[in-house]
């Protein structure tokens, strides 16, 4: 087998789902929890660089930066460990946040992009968990061992097909419209070891989520410098079905955010955004105790550029930023801090590979509530491919 | 370059993979941290017990799976009959057909089950010819053939010589045989025990029927010794039963006709039939977790009051279009379908007696849309009918609202859940 085989199908690997498991946790509850929607060079910043990357679906005035035909993909592994009183839990999940294709559309005479369709598939709310436990139940008079298992695995998914456009050199603007979807498969199951006075229960349900959006966002060159990014998003109607019955209506979160970009350093960018998403749209979607917060994010993170490596250089980065999830825990608002390292560097065409390149990011995060916390890494891979 | 390409890649194949694995460990974070997963357990009581009775005798005469041979004073006398109904005429020797002219050591042989043996001392068997032209239905016209004149022969049995021995041989006339032989008659032969105290037997009767022994050809030791099992040919209008009634246990004397509403076991044997009539939101809306059956037991005193008397809860097997309650309570389920186990008690006693039935709670629900579904009925029976004497009684449904059976069931209502 060739090395060109070896990674071909590697890669193929990569592509193919798995089965995943996770646990009832802090980030999770609600809706899911809001993975970012960060490219892997975004996550080695905290998501700081995110309003800045043309990967990231968050502003679509980026996906000016492509030059040409686009194609990425994500993998996003998390080990989370959840405590309470009482108890301890951990588990790993794996996610694939973000996958994309991008098109430039249109070029200057002097070869500059001058607009760019893209279509993103990003994780938005993302429901997946799984929990098995023994314990007790109490059925009639009588105290009787069983086994639970909870599951839940789906998300609500946000399909975004954008336009960004370079009006001068200085200025990009974009646009996108979004059409969430997907579900929440969930499942109970009691076991009971003795199966002849008991029956085991097996229940399924499946929610089914609609939704739309529009995004909007810029990005100014405000000096050889600084640039400044501001970014938005209505939300749309969101609709919740089950069986084909629709149950609630309510709407998508609109987000804002702001961002700015220093690269005065030589070598060295940094990025630092605040992001406001209106989670509150989205009740009446649930039940009347689910009221979803509003919730703010701050992030900071800065890109370097390292030694060269066969010709390209390696970029190293580190982040940090702090969010309000939007779904309380136990009555109680999570927090989440999370500070992350990251790398990324280029891939020369050759060897059976066409030319693109590879960000990897470590992130640590860290969510309390009330008397739980929860610690979490992420480990990204990305990989992006310019045929 | 390829060397960090492919690191790259081996490193996001790691991560991935192994991100794949299921690790769970505790759990305990549910239902804390997922409250919209949990379900609510519920209980409830139902009166839903409709219609309930008592029918036998069974087994049906003939379909015992044992001959049961039993004796106790005044109260207790069971006899067995066999027939054989087809007398070979006669017999080869070297590919000749020779006619019977002469029998030796005609006589009846039995197996007995010693894992049934209940007597102490000496008891006798006693065989009878009883044949009658009376209606093969009539059993009171059976009952005066056992009688001196017709006695056939007897054998006294000790009871440690079936401690060793499991078969017993009755000598019989030659000449009464010959008779029924040259006369092309048939033979049916009656069994009795005679003795003092409780007095319990059981022939074997798989494959082991009490077979009629005679050798065709006194003298000539060519000519093997004849053994013929039972065989009836009448009523020639039922082959069924005409099969039924080669041979049959004889419930001379035994337990009184039960006056309660729900019986099961005794000898003769009865069933309790209890026939449910199970609302439809129970059936098609929620998930039972847990259903029982709740009887109160009322005490039967009598023979054998303080013996430990099984009983099996079975699944009527017939559909609504079987209205006769005795045929309903025939067509059922084999013992321990659907996980509804016996129950086992001493006659004389009383209180709340359990069945767990959750499966057979779920069959009904997973028929209950076939409209020729078996009857959501269930038969109380006795573990060994025919053979077993205790009887147990429990409170129908027109004893006080306490003491009535009801059923209890845990459930799962069937909701969507899952919305946050």
């Amino acid at each position: 087998m060739t090395s060109r085989t070896i990674r071909a199908v590697g890669i193929a690997m990569l592509a193919l789902p798995c089965v995943v498991r996770a646990q009832g946790s802090l980030g999770a509850q609600g809706f899911g929890y809001p993975a970012g929607q960060a490219g892997a060079r975004a996550a080695g910043t905290a998501t700081a660089l995110a309003p800045f990357d043309a990967v990231s679906p968050v502003n679509p005035a980026t996906i000016t930066d492509w030059r040409g035909s686009v194609i990425f993909f994500h993998v996003q592994p998390e080990f989370r460990s959840t405590k309470g009183t009482g108890f301890t839990s951990s588990t790993r999940t794996s996610r694939f946040p973000l996958a994309g294709i991008a098109e430039r559309v249109s070029r200057r005479a002097n070869g500059e992009t001058r607009a760019v369709v893209g279509l993103t598939f990003s994780t938005y709310l993302d429901r997946t968990w799984e929990t098995a436990s023994s314990g007790r139940q109490q059925v009639g008079a009588d105290s009787v061992d069983l086994t639970t298992r909870y599951s839940s695995s789906g998300a609500i998914n946000d399909i975004r097909l954008a336009l960004g456009w370079a009006l001068t050199p200085k200025l990009r603007v974009g646009a996108g419209i979004h059409a969430y979807t997907g579900e929440n498969r969930l499942a109970i199951s009691w076991d009971f070891p003795d199966s002849v006075p008991f029956g085991d229960v097996s229940q399924t349900s499946t929610l089914a989520y609609g939704g739309t959006g529009a995004s909007f966002g810029a990005e100014w060159a405000v000096s050889r410098w600084v640039a400044l990014a501001a970014y938005g998003r209505v939300g749309g109607e969101a609709r919740l079905r089950v069986s084909d019955t629709l149950v609630s209506k309510a709407n998508m979160p609109d987000h804002l955010g702001l961002a700015a970009f220093y690269s005065g350093l030589k070598g060295t960018v940094i990025s630092g955004g605040w992001e406001r998403t209106k989670w509150s749209a989205l009740a009446g979607l649930g039940t009347a105790t689910t009221v979803p917060r509003d919730a703010d994010k701050i992030a900071v993170g800065a890109e370097t550029t390292g030694p060269n490596w066969h010709g390209a250089p390696v970029m190293f980065r580190l982040g940090y930023s702090h969010r309000t999830l939007p779904f309380d825990a136990l009555g109680s608002e999570v927090k989440e801090s999370m500070v992350s390292v990251g790398t990324g560097f280029a891939i020369a065409r050759g060897g059976g590979f066409p030319a693109g390149k590879v960000d990897l990011a470590l992130q640590r995060a860290a969510r309390s509530a009330a008397t739980l916390s929860e610690r979490s890494w992420f480990f990204t891979f990305g990989l992006t491919i310019t045929p | 370059m390829k060397r960090l390409v492919s690191c790259a890649v081996l490193v996001g194949l790691i991560a991935a993979i192994s991100s794949c694995g299921d690790q769970l460990d505790g759990g305990a974070a549910c239902p804390t941290l997922c409250p919209e997963q949990n379900l609510p357990v519920r209980d409830t009581v139902l009166d839903v017990v409709t219609f309930d009775s008592t029918v036998g005798p069974f087994p049906l005469r003939g379909q015992e799976p044992a001959l049961l041979l039993a004796s106790r004073g005044d109260t207790l006398d069971v006899r067995a009959v066999a027939r054989y109904d087809s007398l070979p005429t006669t017999y080869t020797e070297n590919g000749t057909s020779h006619d019977v002219t002469a029998v030796d050591s005609s006589r009846v042989f039995i197996r007995i089950d010693t894992s049934v043996v209940n007597y102490t001392g000496t008891i006798t068997l006693k065989v009878f010819d009883v044949d009658t032209t009376a209606a093969d239905t009539n059993t009171a016209a059976l009952i005066p053939l056992f009688r001196p004149d017709r006695l056939l022969g007897s054998l006294d049995i000790p009871r440690e010589r079936l401690f060793l021995d499991d078969t017993v041989t009755v000598q019989i006339p030659n000449s009464f045989v010959l008779a029924k032989i040259l006369g092309h008659g048939r033979i049916r032969i009656g069994f009795q025990l005679v003795g003092h105290g409780d007095i319990t037997l059981r022939s074997v009767e798989s494959n082991l029927p009490a077979a009629l022994q005679y050798d065709p050809a006194p003298g000539n030791t060519s000519v093997a010794s004849r053994s013929m099992g039972p065989l009836s040919n009448s009523p020639t209008t039922d082959p069924l039963l005409e099969n039924d009634l080669r041979d049959f246990s004889l419930v001379v004397k035994g337990l009184p006709t039960p006056t309660e509403r729900v019986t099961a076991g005794g000898l003769p044997s009865y069933r309790a039939y209890m026939r449910f009539d199970i609302p439809k939101y129970f059936l098609d809306s929620v998930v039972i977790v847990r259903a029982q059956l709740s009887i109160v037991q009322r005490p039967v005193r009598g023979f054998q009051d303080t013996l430990l008397t099984l009983i099996y809860p079975v699944a009527a097997s017939s559909s609504e279009t079987v209205t006769d309650i005795r045929r309903a309570a025939l067509l059922v389920y084999p013992a321990l379908s659907f996980g509804v186990k016996g129950i086992a008690y001493v006659p004389s006693d009383s209180g709340e007696r359990l069945i767990d039935m959750v499966q057979l709670f779920r069959q009904w629900s997973t028929n209950s849309a076939n409209k020729n579904a078996p009857q959501t009925a269930l038969v109380l029976r006795g573990a060994s009918e025919g053979r077993q004497t205790g009887r147990l009684a429990f409170f129908g449904i027109d004893a006080p609202l306490g003491l009535r059976p009801r059923l209890r069931i845990s459930y799962v209502a069937r909701s969507r859940f899952g919305i946050p």
